[in-house]
């Protein structure tokens, strides 16, 4: 099923509005603001992974000269409200203002204790080596089983584990447990043929945006701050900033920058109340830009994971029960995504017996942030190498295979509902139908093949349409523009008004200038702001058609939009005293007729659609060394309607290749003591563009009844797939089933061993 | 009556009920109701959860229409990444 | 400390600035020369996020001290474009949706750059091989190197 209405611009490519910008340097982006008389900011780190802090000296950094503003966790306000509203949902301010900058314990190698801000950089470094900090070290928990072992050293004494029947007596360092049940999983193990049953681990990976975190701040005597940074959503910064300083939201101005990737690991705030507190206490603008070693301690990472899965079905194919058990770790605060994990890991599958288990694993690490389809990566790997595994031990193509147990419209999701219409089969149809399912395989070589799903999201959206006098307009939104939807924005004004896409530029606006947006993430910006976005064009439409019927002397009912055109109803057409009147011309006579034309729309959007996606990964692996070389692969996705073609294309693109390096290279290598070792580039291998092959897209487009166009959203399904797409071909290739990422030479050859002996 | 099939998480907040069969033209109706009868629940609806109404997720509903026999899943609210 | 006395071209242009004996090439030129179209994303040399060429060599300006500039011609992302016309490899990147956030772009056509001046008619294999200094996070490089292909045949083609 596919949508055929034909579109003028809708699914065309075609140059970004921001796109000169871009390749010229003249795009700003979070570190490139400078301000005269500006200040650097650095932070000083907790050495240790776990530690009482007894006391912090800063008197002989404060005598530096050059030093002018200092802050530690005491200057902050004691946030001691636990779980407050904000936009989009309820978090837990006291948790984020103790990890923007920690109070009485460090909870991770990395965490912030303390803040200078000083003319150059050098004398902000000399500055942090004279504070003076009194730690008593505490022993840290560092993994998932001896954060749950019985007497495990806790990171919260005060937290009780959530989901249980009961409310615990006791402390622990499980912030939660969650499971959903459904049907009688022992009857169907009991029923099945075949029941398989394997643990499988990812460790902590990080969204490796190439832009480090940055921010300026300025603060006014009456304390007035304005914010540059790059964030995906300046609205959001706003909220949690004012929340951790405990002031009004309106006394904070945020502009977002141009925005060098974020993944969801911008979608939270570390920097901007510190450099805000630095600019009052100085009086001067402050900068502070984290470098890359930073990024990779103190911010985003996602879980490492251990999931547990078992999988019976019948011989004829069929899975006929399940039990998951997942454990994410959160970090050094609750929240880790487990919840989303869980609602994800069989949601791919039709299946009635199952129980599923997960819980939030505190651990002396980073926090982590949300990573593109938070908790799914990690809970398909586990689950999509089981059913690839099902799938050879029954003797079943792996799609076939999956093509018998997938969801499709009217199946009940794993979490609940009844889908509504999705794509997982036609996906999977293509899938099979794509040459490269066919082609033939070189010796070493092995195919894989994994499905994903994310549910996209929809929340606020704002949205203003300036029209000019010149015929041309200006779409403003507060949604950062990471991957060029100031481009599908501009599509879908174009198309709703019916003019050139040439004659409409985007911006992203702050949070003065444009009305709320929620994050660009969760899929939702081109699925929710670009609703507000087509509503706003439509109020255009509407004003224009009144304007028209003004002019004309007759009834605004009798006026139609066609084609960027006011038309008179027929009688008066054919009197040819009535010719059409377009967009421009509407335009330009605004003065005269009334006033200039404004669209406007703000909406919560709901109905966001689910994105199936199916990844076929053919690898060759190297005998001798382990290594593993992607040699082909294709992406298939419902995205529903593809707004800018090329960018869909990219989304999917970009996040197989991130998936690709979750599933080969990248880990987070801790010492004993909790310590990262790896916290650069050249450690923590990211893909880079000899690691990988051209990678072939398939846009399958089931409209998403929900939007008017029929976008469901793109961003995040793509990372889903790829973990157990490479392992399966790995399996393929060598016989050897992989449970512990990442595969990388040492630990494929340790596979291989004993297979050759 | 719009029926709300409630997972088993959520069943200690309703009394172990795993449905409800209320009466509720729109999801404000709806919160009303689970408000007066089932308090605890209702607050995590509020508070946590988004609503699927036959099948379509509304991230946070508010006056959303339910038809004469709508089925409601009370699901957690994903968040952005 | 006393500051440094460089003198040195920029994009053709004499240019001179006084520096810090530590601060790195790509220090002087955001900070003190306002040429913050070169981007740092890790300060190591292992993104190539600064690339930038001098004396015709692609380099990271993390990685090269700003006194070694002196005397050097370098060449930045700010130098690519003609007055009124975008660089054939600008233009490519632009058709081929070779960049979403964008952070990555400078230094890649920076890279391009030195490469197509190298070697004007590269394989994928060869691109590949090259651009392998320039981490770029969100497009999985499919569009960059198609964009590289299509700007060296370009290329090509205005010479012939
Ligand atoms: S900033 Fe120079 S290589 Fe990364
Ligand atoms: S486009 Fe974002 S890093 Fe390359």
């Amino acid at each position: 099923m596919t949508d055929d209405k034909v579109y003028r611009w809708i699914g065309s490519s075609p140059v970004r509005p921001d796109g000169i910008d871009k390749v010229t340097g003249h795009a700003a982006f979070g570190a490139d603001r400078l301000l005269p008389g500006m200040l650097h900011g650095l932070i000083l780190r907790s050495p240790h992974a776990h530690a009482r802090i007894l006391s912090i000296d800063t008197s002989a950094a404060d005598r530096i000269p050059g030093v002018l503003a200092i802050v530690t966790g005491t200057d902050f306000p004691d946030v001691t409200a636990a779980m407050e509203e904000t936009g989009e949902s309820q978090i837990d301010v006291r948790d984020l203002a103790r990890n923007v900058m920690a109070r009485d314990k460090a909870l991770y190698h990395g965490h912030a204790v303390a803040a200078v801000a000083a003319t150059t950089t050098t004398i902000a470094e000399e500055a942090l080596r004279a504070i003076k900090v009194e730690y008593e070290p505490l022993p840290a928990v560092l993994d998932i089983e001896s954060a749950m072992a019985e007497d495990a050293p806790l990171l919260h004494e005060e937290l009780r584990t959530k989901g249980l029947a009961e409310m615990p007596a006791r402390g622990s360092n499980v912030a939660a447990v969650v499971t959903y049940t459904r049907g009688d999983p022992e009857a169907g193990f009991a029923a099945s043929d075949v029941v398989i049953e394997r643990e499988f681990s990812t460790p902590t990976v990080h969204q490796g945006y190439i832009e480090p975190h940055a921010v300026v701040a300025e603060c006014r005597p009456d304390d007035q701050a304005t914010v540059w940074c790059c964030t995906q959503g300046p609205f959001v910064v706003r909220t949690l900033t004012s929340k951790v300083l405990g002031w009004d939201v309106s006394s904070i101005k945020v502009i977002p920058s141009e925005i060098g990737g974020g993944f969801g690991g911008k979608t939270t705030i570390y920097l901007e109340p510190v450099a805000i507190l630095l600019a009052r206490k100085s009086g001067r603008p402050v900068k502070m830009v984290m470098s890359r070693e930073e990024v990779f301690r103190a911010t985003g990472p996602t879980s490492a994971s251990r999931v547990r899965i078992k999988l019976g079905a019948s011989r004829a194919g069929k899975i006929l029960a399940a039990e998951a058990e997942l454990k994410y770790e959160a970090g050094a605060f609750k929240g880790s995504p487990i919840t989303p994990g869980c609602m994800c890991v069989l949601v791919a599958y039709d299946i009635d017996n199952f129980r599923i288990t997960g819980y939030d694993v505190l651990v002396n690490k980073p926090k982590v942030a949300a990573y593109r389809a938070p908790g799914a990566p990690m809970a398909a790997f586990a689950m999509e190498s089981m059913v690839d595994e099902m799938a050879h031990r029954l003797g079943l193509d792996p799609i076939r295979f999956r093509l018998d147990n997938a969801v499709r419209e009217g199946s009940k999701a794993a979490y609940g509902p009844k889908f509504p219409p999705i794509g997982l089969v036609s996906c999977l149809e293509q899938a099979a139908l794509h040459p490269h399912y066919q082609a033939p395989l070189g010796p070493n070589q092995g195919r894989g093949v994994a499905v994903g799903f994310w549910f996209n999201v929809g929340m606020q959206s704002t949205a203003t349409l300036n029209v000019q006098e010149d015929g041309t307009a200006t779409v403003v939104t507060a949604s950062p523009d990471i991957g060029g939807s100031r481009a599908s924005m501009a599509l879908m004004a174009a198309e709703t008004l019916g003019i050139a896409y040439e004659r409409i530029n985007a911006v992203v606006g702050d949070t003065e200038m444009a009305g709320y947006c929620d994050v660009t993430g969760g899929s939702r910006t081109t699925f929710a702001t670009g609703m507000a976005v087509i509503q706003a064009a439509r109020d255009v439409v509407d004003q224009m058609r009144r304007r028209a019927a003004k002019i004309w002397g007759i009834d605004p009912d009798q006026v139609t939009w066609r084609d960027g055109q006011a038309i008179p109803p027929a009688e008066h057409a054919t009197e040819q005293s009535l010719p059409p009147l377009d967009f421009a011309a509407l335009a330009k006579s605004a003065a005269k007729t009334g006033g200039s034309f404004v669209g406007r729309a703000s909406l919560t959007a709901q109905g966001a659609g689910a994105g199936f996606g199916v990844h076929l990964c053919d690898v060759q692996v190297d005998p001798e060394t382990g290594k593993v070389d992607v040699v082909r692969y294709t992406a298939i996705q419902d995205t529903g309607k593809a707004i800018h073609r090329a960018y869909v294309e990219g989304q999917m693109q970009g996040g197989a290749a991130q998936g690709i390096g979750w599933a080969l290279n990248e880990a987070y290598v801790y010492d004993a003591h909790g310590i990262m070792e790896n916290p650069a580039f050249l450690d923590y291998r990211m893909p880079v563009a000899l690691d990988l092959p051209l990678i072939d897209t398939v846009i399958v487009e089931v409209p998403n009844p929900a939007h008017p166009y029929g976008v469901r959203g793109v961003g995040e399904t793509p990372i889903v797939p790829p973990l157990a797409a490479v392992a399966n071909a790995v399996f393929d290739a060598v016989g050897v089933r992989y449970c512990d990422l990442p595969l990388n030479p040492p630990r494929v050859l340790s596979g291989l061993l004993p297979a050759a002996g | 009556m719009v029926r709300v099939v409630l997972g088993n998480e959520l069943r200690a907040l309703a009394g172990g009920a795993d449905e409800l069969l209320l009466a509720a033209t729109d999801t404000q109706a709806l919160l009303a109701e689970l408000r007066r009868r089932y308090p605890a629940l209702a607050d995590h609806v509020e508070h946590q959860s988004a609503i699927a109404i036959d099948g379509l997720i509304h991230q946070h509903p508010f006056a959303e229409p339910l038809a004469e026999h709508s089925e409601i899943h009370i699901i957690p609210r994903i968040t952005a990444g | 400390m006393t500051k440094q006395h460089v003198l040195t071209t920029i994009n053709g242009e004499q240019t001179e600035f006084l520096c810090e004996p530590q601060q790195s090439l790509l220090g002087a030129l955001r900070e003190d020369l306002g040429l913050t179209g070169t981007k740092e994303g890790c300060g190591t040399g292992d993104c190539g996020a600064c690339s930038v060429i001098v004396n015709g060599r692609l380099t990271c300006a993390c990685l090269v001290l700003a006194v070694e500039a002196d005397g050097q011609q370098i060449e930045t992302i700010e130098g690519v474009a003609e007055p009124q016309a975008l660089h054939p490899i600008q233009q490519q990147f632009l058709e081929h949706a070779a960049l979403q956030c964008g952070i990555c772009t400078p230094g890649l056509i920076m890279a391009t750059k030195a490469l197509l001046e190298k070697n004007p008619d590269p394989s994928e294999h060869e691109i590949r091989y090259w651009l392998s200094g320039n981490l770029c996070r969100c497009t999985g490089y499919d569009k960059i190197v198609r964009a590289v292909l299509a700007a060296a045949a370009q290329l090509r083609g205005a010479e012939a």
